[in-house]
């Protein structure tokens, strides 16, 4: 599940607000967390299949985050980048082999 | 007899029958050290059309696949691939062994065939894809497929950043070809990344999109060119902000995943048009 983004870095990407705009279920009211967000309205049936949809839909912003004047740490705490980066390729140290 | 002898015996009898295969899917996975389970026997078969209109008759002559009666099942595309049920598994599900002739994610046969892998499996010696060709067979519209390309993509790495020791060219093979994040952390670990030559030579030869997002930082200066087929909002990513990113950052390694995921989407996309191609109605 994503977080919802510290108030800080609420201008800088993805935000509780983020919600497809284009969806007829914007009147429901936001949980805070995008992806729970995605199941409630009906958009996705499992957790992995909405972050996949949230990635998705986002990935636009990661060149706008990378752009940002964030530092490095808060640019990884960035629910949309903690996300990306958990669902990507692992890490040495994470690796299953 | 477990699935790995199952699968060995089913080989040799299509050999035996005069069959040119090799083997693919759940088994040619495991085969390269991924631990997963898999119910089908997949193999790639190399038949003209007459050959491959007699397959069912062909097979029936097997002696490992006589004691049941054989059954074709269900198949959307008939000049591609076919399907026949071999057995039944104690919990009632079915045994099928897959045969394609032809598959739109792979080479021809011929070219298959010189770029195989073979070894003991199932305590016999079998012919699987190369790992590369089995990562390509893997880029379907299916999530479980993907989840086999990020492990062999990983197996892949490896294994060519254990032979970068054998010289320059080694050295360059393995960073053109890096495609997951354990190998750019491997190739760094090895100070392959501070080899400018190589680094140079890697993206500016045959090389993947992902190992081009890996390298794009460390020739910030250079013109780099994606690869044929990388999709334009790829390219864009390749050719602008990951020759602003410090090499290894939390920034680079996002950008990466950014890439990896468009040509993931462009991959499902093409199979899906594939599938749509045959599916009835």
């Amino acid at each position: 599940m994503v977080p919802a983004p510290d108030a800080a870095l609420a201008g800088a990407g993805a935000t509780r607000d983020d919600r497809g705009v284009d969806t007829p279920y914007d009147s429901l009211p936001s949980t805070g967390d995008p992806v729970a967000d995605l199941i409630l309205r009906g958009e996705a049936a499992t957790v992995d299949e909405a972050e996949e949809l949230y990635l998705d839909r986002h990935l636009h912003e990661i060149v706008a985050l990378v752009d940002s004047a964030l530092t490095d740490a808060e640019f990884r705490r960035h629910p949309l980048v903690a996300l990306l980066l958990s669902r990507g390729s692992r890490a040495w140290e994470d690796s299953l082999l | 007899m477990n699935a790995e002898e199952r699968l060995a015996a089913f080989y040799e009898q299509l050999r035996a029958l005069g069959l040119p295969v090799l083997v693919m899917g759940g088994h040619a996975v495991r085969f390269y050290g991924v631990d997963r389970s898999t119910l089908d026997y997949d193999f790639h078969v190399a038949l003209d059309a007459a050959d491959w209109a007699r397959l069912g008759q062909t097979l029936a002559r097997a002696p490992a696949l006589a004691a049941t009666p054989l059954r074709e099942g269900p198949t959307w595309r008939p000049d591609e691939f076919r399907r026949f049920i071999v057995g039944a598994l104690p919990d009632g599900r079915e045994e099928l062994l897959e045969c394609w002739r032809r598959n739109h994610l792979l080479a021809p046969f011929a070219e298959l065939q010189a770029r195989r892998a073979e070894g003991l499996y199932g305590g016999r010696t079998v012919a699987f894809l190369g790992l590369d060709d089995l990562i390509r067979s893997k880029e379907t519209e299916r999530e479980d497929d993907w989840r086999d390309v990020r492990l062999l993509e990983e197996i892949a790495d490896e294994r060519r950043l254990r032979a970068a020791g054998d010289g320059p060219a080694a050295r360059a093979a393995a960073l053109a070809s890096l495609r997951s994040r354990r190998g750019f952390e491997q190739a760094r670990a090895q100070g392959l990344l501070d080899d400018a030559a190589a680094v140079r030579t890697a993206t500016e030869g045959p090389r993947q999109a992902v190992a081009l997002a890996f390298l794009a930082p460390l020739r910030a200066g250079a013109s780099l060119s994606p690869p044929a087929g990388t999709p334009s909002a790829a390219g864009e990513i390749i050719g602008g902000p990951l020759r602003r990113v410090t090499p290894g950052s939390a920034r680079h390694l996002a950008l990466v995943e950014a890439v990896r995921r468009l040509l993931q989407r462009a991959a499902v996309l093409t199979d899906r048009a594939d599938k749509e191609r045959v599916r009835p109605g």
